[in-house]
């Protein structure tokens, strides 16, 4: 425990581990267990909101799982597209050190949202409101996203000083991973589970395409 | 097996060194071709989930059909695409060889094959989660799309790399006729070859239409072919209108 903090910290301060050239493999894996342990505690709040009345430890483990499982899977998922593509444009040696600079996005994102989570939890504690705890939580991952945004382009600098394709590929990096995050989210849901739903591990009516859905949102407004 | 994985690694990591190099004469053409077969195959495969899980009875054949599909797609392509790029190439003094063109572009089609073949799991991811079928039609689309354009840009470094005059060579044999000037084939590569990539991209188009479905309508039962009727740009512009109909 006391081992992860200081982890933490070491990544925060890009020091000890995050310092040292040719570490690329502890760091890939600390970074790892960063993004699956603050992932977790964001989504134990996040899915705290019913309390613990009932069946609300289902929920809080469920959001607990998913969060990480939402930033590993999208990883997992753009990660042979990627690798690929920078071994196209003859950046295959500087690999290790490209994953660890997209890598950081999620990292620093994770903890964000774990530095975020208790002032999430007081907001889960003082409302009632459904549609409320969904903003919220909508805004914390937007400010949590920016940090990390901010995190990438400081690990990338270096590499872009290397060799400029890199802003490139730093740019085709993010249109993938929002491209799959997003649905990725939406297929994850729900991640605070409505008051007036049973609980459910992933919402079967709308097992359905985000982007699809979002312009046929778009659609029926502007045909009323 | 291990082989195979090597040159296609190989390839990826130095694209233009090794096609320039003396044209992959270290590459044998029958390890790119089976590479491309497994790749290309290795994306049907996932470009046929849809077919499983948008119906309320999974279809295996569209499976099935996608992994043959797929590689045929590509090497019909390169078949008949080959003669016009050697014919232009040598047109243009090129020093490459018959097999050694062929080779280069088995090359080019297998890199962009492993290109198409990485974007494999998010096809699939998508095709887990979502009903709509023209929607996963464009994502194809563009998918392959992307690929093909990367795989273009390789093949367009490396024929300007070998089908630039040797300088070093002219040393030691005299080249029967004068190379002509270094700006002025390169703008006749350039040239011929812009008129070559579209033949190309037409082709490759027209040859995806010929064999489609490769997504098929949940709505509609399998079939292993379509009619003849219309064609890829009408097809792909009828996907885009119907998205959100």
């Amino acid at each position: 425990m006391t081992g992860l903090f200081s982890t933490v910290d070491e990544f925060l301060r890009t020091e000890g581990l995050f310092a040292r050239a040719g570490a690329e493999r502890s760091q890939f894996w600390a970074q790892l267990r960063m993004v699956a342990f603050c992932g977790a505690v964001y989504g134990a709040v996040m899915g705290s909101f019913h309390g613990l009345a009932g069946d609300g430890w289902k929920q809080i483990a469920l959001s607990a799982a998913k969060v990480p499982l939402l930033f590993l899977a999208t990883f997992a998922l753009c990660f042979p597209s990627f690798y690929v593509l920078n071994a196209l444009a003859g950046l295959r040696d500087d690999f290790p050190r490209v994953v660890n600079a997209v890598l950081g996005f999620q990292s620093l994102t994770a903890i964000v949202l774990a530095a975020l989570a208790p002032i999430t939890e007081l907001m889960n504690l003082s409302t009632t409101a459904y549609s409320f705890m969904l903003l919220w939580s909508g805004i914390m991952f937007a400010v949590a996203t920016v940090c990390g945004q901010w995190k990438m382009n400081s690990l990338y600098r270096p590499l872009i000083a290397s060799n400029p394709r890199h802003r490139l590929l730093a740019i085709g990096w993010i249109a993938l991973y929002w491209f799959v995050g997003i649905q990725m989210a939406w297929v994850l849901r729900p991640f605070v589970g409505s008051p007036g739903m049973p609980f459910q591990l992933l919402r079967p009516q709308a097992w359905g395409n985000a982007y699809v859905e979002v312009v046929e949102l778009v659609l029926r407004v502007l045909h009323q | 097996m291990r082989q195979l994985w090597r040159q296609v690694d190989q390839l990826l990591r130095r694209q233009e060194s090794a096609l320039a190099d003396d044209a992959l004469h270290d590459v044998r053409a029958s390890y790119l071709a089976v590479g491309i077969v497994l790749l290309a195959a290795v994306y049907g495969f996932f470009m046929g989930w849809y077919a499983i899980f948008s119906r309320a009875v999974p279809e295996w054949r569209q499976v099935a059909a996608d992994m043959w599909k797929m590689p045929t797609l590509f090497l019909m392509t390169l078949v008949i695409c080959f003669p016009s790029l050697y014919v232009f190439s040598a047109l243009l003094g090129s020093r490459l060889s018959f097999a050694q063109m062929l080779r280069v572009l088995l090359a080019i089609v297998a890199l962009t094959v492993t290109v198409l073949a990485s974007f494999g799991p998010i096809v699939g991811f998508f095709a887990l989660s979502t009903e709509n079928h023209p929607f996963m039609v464009l994502l194809n689309v563009a998918f392959c799309a992307v690929a093909g354009v990367l795989g273009v840009g390789v093949l367009w470094k490396a024929l300007r790399i070998l089908l630039a005059p040797k300088v070093e060579a002219a040393g030691n044999v005299p080249p029967l006729i004068q190379p002509p000037l270094p700006s002025q084939s390169d703008r006749q590569v350039k040239s011929l070859f812009r008129v070559w990539i579209l033949i190309y991209a037409v082709v490759g188009a027209q040859m995806g239409w010929v064999l489609r479905p490769f997504i098929s309508d949940p709505k509609a039962p399998f079939m292993w072919f379509c009619g003849k009727e219309g064609n890829f740009f009408l097809g792909v512009w009828h996907a885009l209108v119907s998205v959100f109909s």
